[in-house]
């Protein structure tokens, strides 16, 4: 019995190495950052915006209809593409994550009840107001934990499909207590409610903090980059993974210089 | 002078000093031979007990020397430290004072109450006795005892509880000596056990070691040179010193014990060795001899994979011999080639009655296109690659007349078909049907599909499209022992995926003129068919009654060797194993003759000549190594021998039914959709987890648990991270082999995550029997309804006899130890309603506005009846009027309690119960167990709506 006791003990001890590993990431002092920035925009024309089917609940998630989906936003002008996530890949050391009132916030909030998530304790959070989820994408650091709230009177249950980290579906009753999750690996990970099924979020939990949400006109800026080369890489929930893949651009950063990517996806 | 006589004179001393010494080097050679060199068995067992004194001797330093060391040393401190603070403790001391003081006064106690019940029960007798006119007066004596009686009992009660709380207190105080002892005790045993070994090892001579069993015909002499088999620790040593290879690890007896090896469950003092490994058992003199690697020897040593043959002989009820995979192998395939179609074998009664591997024929006339059937018979393999019809040993002529025979009995009794007419637009709607209704988890397309039933990716080149149709729609009107099943498709539907199967060709059908009509040729294919004995995989009408056409198997496995004919070929295939003559080594020979007919059937007739009818008829299956190498070796364990029953492995009822069980679930393929178990990884350093592997990435396996781990500090749910290089076992899950095709499916068209597209895959059963009530799963196996609304996959039907149906209902039922047949829900009963509402008239009704209130609301998700939810079907959960006739009530509440706990990964929420005071008030249980209630009950009250609950 004590044997098993101390080889749980010495396998939770390597689990938890493998998950600080995954993470290992060193925060360093970044002078002369240089600083990526451009533009997603998406490749053809724009769909026109696709309208939520709210067929539950009427009283409390369609008080402002029509509802527009989140998936695809895109800026008329510019043809820019919102809620994309760029980022670096591979960087050992560089600054450390901004923390979560930072850049996760958008102030032109689109869908839902348009406002941006509140942190009340510094926390990333999950809200959950008129059965849509905000914010819809956010980018957290592996080992960050996010709130996960419910801001409506009636029942949600926040439904992760996670692969890497542990996934989970827990419900909160109407304005109940919120609950906290913590996440290990870096991954994209859709969370939705069982209940509503046209709600959904998507948590992208990076091993480093270059990375970033594109704003409404598709623009994204990634600063405080130590020199060197990297790879950038884009993600957006309505693009495939294939192609997707053949977006990952190659990138040399120079001190106290920035560096113009513009990226084009294509929508599946 | 004498003259000298030369006889006299002669000197035979040279003679007699010669055959004395002769006469002296046979007796000590005789000597020698009796002492030494018959006796190579006394060399071997003291070479043993030398091993095993230097390895026990270093062991004893080592044990020693850890009683010396730090460690030890701090424990002991440790221990000592514990016991005085334990003894200086005031709270204990007063705990032990309080218990030795309540037993000396509940000792009084009791000693009051039985005075004062004796009185009680005096006056009461006195009273019974006595005039009317006393009677009131002592009736109120006894009486007035009464409250006296009854304090004391209370009081000794609340004594008793006392006592309890102050030994649990008592033991949670010396929690901590406990363990110390245990840890120290750890040290002590195992210095002490390496002392008794090394006493044990002095008192061991070198002698014979003989274990006889009459009743197995057992004279083992075998430990005689194989002296550590039976010990443990000397795994690493060369043979024949070496401990038993543990070959498998058998689960513990029970939780907390060891694993067992295979030594544990076949004792060596009752089994012996040669039961299992053959051999001569009593022979000591040589190697050879004791293994019967020599000529004549019909039952000579098994090597290697083969030794696997002898477990059938007594686990020939089990498909799944644990460790016995190869044989078990061979005993699957034996069934699923057909051989059983052809050669009979005692002990395979459940194959034998499910013999008929291929289809009925009599309709081939309007099934297949003509021209198809003549490439087919002459070389399935062409057509098909992965087909299990052999390839028999026909010349053209010959398959003409089996098809024209074939073709003239199956045309009589064809009747024209039905069904909707080929349009090109029902090809595209067809696949995608195929692909969802679960086609796939049977048949392959492509590189795509289970390989359980034929595979269809040239399918349009042979069947027709008008029989496809009607035969997808109904199989069994086509085929009615067949186990193709129905997918409750109408004829529309059917059409789309026949559309869609046709198009499955590389060249167009139909084009060539076949004319099978030749009454004369029909007369000799009939001729051919009897000789070939298609009839034991086909049933063809009219040969029903047919024995068997190849020769009895049942004790192949020790058939002498001079009843093998290699005929021409004894030289070739001896010199291939390295022997002159098959009598040299007889299992050998049996093995490579068995081999070389396997891989060529017809291969003895080489160089012979033989009249057409004469020659050997066994078909080619196309058998790769691996397939040849378990058919050899299950053939190897045919020995006829009746084993009694007490060798036998005693099988339980839930053995017998999980076997039962296990063996429909393949015949029906239950398995090509329906996940059954978990998987298991045993990681690197010995720990065991059970769960489902999420994805691997990089050599990195992240695994979701579906158990606690609480010495790695990990739950139910959540995932572990493991290097592919730390996983040193993993049992994979069995079944569900077209889950991975559905989550594809899912992406591809909905855009779904991998995750959240396993919602859509057939239910995962493990755990079945918990969740459903036997007798509903009875009936719904027989004839399926839909349960889960968002599926497109269907659950067929199989058509399953009554017979069938009870053993998959006992196999989920016993599986996970629940009763079975006959089983009470009390939860249904009126009685039970009753009791309910005679404690709370509103229990029911206030269950159901719990169930409807807002934050709760089942009916948001869930089918009740005819309440159907809001939004789309493919969003609904499970009819909850279903819930009653098909759940376990205790699945219920364990499922409304945590659902992820049973499920991993369900859509359904998990509730705070213990909130919603103002709907329902009372403690989550209480909560949980009102829902339950309320399911089980056998009102309406669950499918009404609250308008009508309102008009009532």
């Amino acid at each position: 019995m004590l044997a098993r006791v101390l080889t749980g003990m010495a396998l939770g001890m390597w689990v938890v190495t493998y998950a600080c590993l995954a993470q290992a990431y060193e925060v360093i002092d970044v002078k002369d950052g240089g600083v990526i920035s451009g533009v997603v925009k998406l490749s053809g024309d724009a769909p026109a915006p696709e309208e939520l089917l709210i067929d539950k609940d009427p009283e409390v998630c369609g008080k402002h209809l029509p509802r527009l989906s989140e998936k695809i936003i895109v800026d008329k002008g510019t043809k820019g593409v919102k809620n994309a996530v760029v980022y670096l890949v591979g960087v050992a050391k560089g600054k450390a994550f901004a923390g979560p009132n930072a850049g996760a916030a958008d102030p032109h909030g689109h869908g839902g009840a348009g406002e941006a998530p509140v942190s009340s304790g510094g926390e990333y959070t999950l809200d959950q107001k008129e059965c849509g989820f905000i914010p819809h994408v956010q980018v957290i650091p592996a080992g960050g934990e996010v709130e996960l709230r419910n801001g409506d009177p009636l029942m949600h249950n926040l439904h992760s499909y996670s692969m890497k980290n542990s996934s989970f579906n827990e419900s909160i009753p109407g304005d109940g207590k919120p609950v906290h999750k913590k996440f290990d690996y870096p991954e994209v990970i859709k969370v939705g409610c069982d209940v509503h099924k046209w709600m959904n979020a998507w948590i992208v939990v990076r091993d480093n903090p270059y990375c970033a949400v594109t704003a409404a006109d598709g623009s994204f800026t990634i600063a405080d980059v130590p020199a060197g080369a990297y790879k950038l890489n884009v993600w957006h929930e309505a693009a495939s993974k294939e192609d997707l893949k053949k977006l990952t651009k190659d990138v040399t950063i120079e001190a106290k210089k920035e560096v113009k990517v513009d990226l084009e996806v294509a929508l599946k | 002078m004498s003259k000298r006589d030369p006889i006299e004179e002669k000197s035979f001393a040279w003679l007699f000093a010669l055959t004395i010494s002769l006469l002296l080097i046979s007796t000590l050679w005789a000597m020698y031979d009796e002492v030494i060199g018959r006796r190579p068995w006394k060399h071997y067992q003291r070479e043993f007990l030398a091993v095993a004194d230097g390895k026990s001797q270093q062991e004893l330093k080592v044990a020693t020397e850890a009683q010396a060391t730090e460690q030890y040393k701090g424990l002991r401190q440790e221990y000592d430290r514990v016991i005085k603070a334990l003894e200086a403790n005031p709270e204990r001391n007063k705990n032990i004072a309080e218990l030795k003081r309540l037993d000396k006064e509940l000792a009084e106690h009791i000693h009051e109450l039985q005075l004062h019940r004796g009185e009680y029960q005096a006056t009461v007798y006195v009273m019974e006795k006595a005039e009317e006119a006393s009677k009131s007066k002592l009736l109120h004596d006894a009486q007035g005892l009464e409250p006296c009686i009854e304090e004391l009992s209370t009081k000794m009660a609340t004594m008793q509880r006392r006592k309890k709380e102050l030994r649990a207190e008592l033991k949670e105080m010396s929690r901590e000596k406990e363990a110390l002892e245990e840890k120290l005790l750890a040290y002590e045993d195992r210095l002490k056990g390496i002392q008794r070994f090394r006493e044990a090892l002095k008192k061991k001579k070198v002698e014979i070691k003989q274990i006889v069993n009459d009743e197995l015909g057992v004279i083992d002499r075998c430990h005689s040179c194989h002296a550590g088999v039976a010990t443990k620790g000397f795994e690493e040593i060369q043979q024949p010193l070496k401990t038993h290879s543990m070959v498998v690890g058998l689960p513990a007896l029970a939780p907390g014990l060891p694993e067992r090896g295979i030594l544990d469950a076949h004792p060596i003092e009752t089994f012996g060795c040669t039961p299992c490994h053959r051999g001569q058992g009593y022979a000591t003199t040589t190697a050879q001899k004791a293994h019967g690697e020599l000529e004549y020897v019909l039952t000579p040593l098994l090597r290697g994979k083969y030794n696997q043959a002898t477990c059938f002989k007594c686990h020939d009820y089990e498909i799944d011999i644990p460790g016995g995979e190869v044989v078990s192998l061979g005993r699957k395939l034996f069934h699923e080639y057909g051989c059983i179609g052809c050669h009979s074998v005692g002990a395979l009664e459940r194959e034998d009655k499910t013999r008929y591997i291929g289809p009925t024929l009599d309709e081939i006339g309007s099934k297949v296109y003509p021209e198809w059937i003549t490439p087919w018979i002459n070389n399935p393999k062409e057509f098909r690659a992965d087909t299990k019809m052999p390839r028999f040993f026909l010349s053209p002529e010959e398959i003409r007349n089996v098809a024209s025979y074939l073709w003239q009995i199956a045309q009589k009794t064809s009747e024209p078909l039905n069904v909707p007419k080929f349009e090109a637009e029902m090809v595209q709607s067809g696949k995608n049907r195929f692909e969802k209704t679960g086609c796939l988890g049977c048949h392959k397309i492509g590189d795509r599909g289970g390989q359980f039933a034929p595979n269809l990716t040239n399918i349009g080149e042979k069947a027709r499209y008008d029989y496809l149709v009607d035969w997808i729609a109904d199989p069994k009107k086509h085929q009615p022992q067949g186990r193709m099943p129905s997918l409750r498709l109408g004829k529309e539907e059917a059409g789309e995926i026949a559309a869609y199967l046709t198009t499955l060709r590389t060249k167009e059908p139909g084009g060539k003129h076949e004319d099978f009509g030749d009454p004369s040729k029909a007369e000799a294919g009939f001729a051919l068919v009897a000789r070939y004995g298609c009839f034991g995989c086909h049933r063809i009408k009219g040969m029903e009654d047919r024995g068997k056409i190849g020769a009895d198997l049942s004790d192949e496995g020790v058939k002498p060797i001079e009843r093998f004919d290699f005929a021409l070929l004894e030289h070739e295939i001896m010199h291939k194993i390295g022997l002159e003559t098959p009598r040299d080594e007889v299992a050998k020979a049996r093995m490579a003759w068995l081999t070389t007919k396997l891989k060529d059937p017809r291969i003895y007739d080489t160089g012979k000549y033989k009249k057409p009818e004469d020659k050997l008829r066994m078909p080619n299956g196309g058998l790769n190594d691996q397939e040849a190498q378990a058919l050899v070796t299950f053939i190897m364990g045919l020995t006829g021998e009746k084993v009694s029953p007490k060798f036998k492995r005693n099988l339980s009822e839930q053995d017998k039914a999980v076997v039962d069980g296990t063996f429909l679930i393949r015949r029906y393929n239950c398995v090509g959709c329906h996940p059954f178990t978990l998987e298991r990884l045993t990681l690197a350093d010995g720990t065991k987890v059970e769960g489902m592997t999420k994805m691997e990435e990089e050599g990195t396996l992240f695994f979701q648990l579906w158990r606690d781990y609480p010495e790695m500090g990990k739950k139910l749910g959540e995932n572990i991270a493991v290097e592919l290089t730390e996983v040193k076992g993993r049992v994979p899950t069995m079944g569900g082999e077209i889950v991975p095709l559905i989550i594809g499916k899912m992406e591809e068209e909905e855009g779904l995550v991998p995750e959240e597209a396993r919602a859509f895959a057939p239910p995962f059963l493990y755990g079945e029997g918990k969740r459903v009530q036997a007798d509903w799963l009875y009936r719904f196996v027989q004839a399926p309804i839909p349960l889960r609304p968002w599926l497109n996959v269907k659950m067929p039907t199989f058509g399953l006899s009554k017979e069938e149906a009870n053993t998959l209902a006992k196999y989920f039922a016993l599986l996970e130890h629940q009763e079975y047949p006959y089983e009470r829900l009390q939860e249904r009963e009126r009685a039970y309603v009753d009791s309910r509402c005679s404690k709370d008239a509103d229990y029911y009704m206030k269950a159901k506005h719990l169930m409807d209130s807002k934050d709760v609301n089942c009916g948001s998700c869930h089918v009740r009846g005819e309440l159907k939810p809001s939004g789309d079907p493919s969003g609904w959960a499970p009819d909850l009027s279903l819930a009653r006739e098909r759940l376990r009530p205790n699945w219920i509440k364990e499922w409304l309690t945590d659902p992820q706990r049973i499920q991993v990964g369900t859509k359904m929420p998990k509730f705070p119960w213990g909130e919603f005071q103002d709907t329902f008030p009372g403690s989550a249980g209480d909560q949980v167990e009102a829902l339950k209630d309320l399911i089980m009950s056998p009102g309406d009250l669950l499918t009404k709506s609250p308008a009508e609950l309102a008009k009532r």
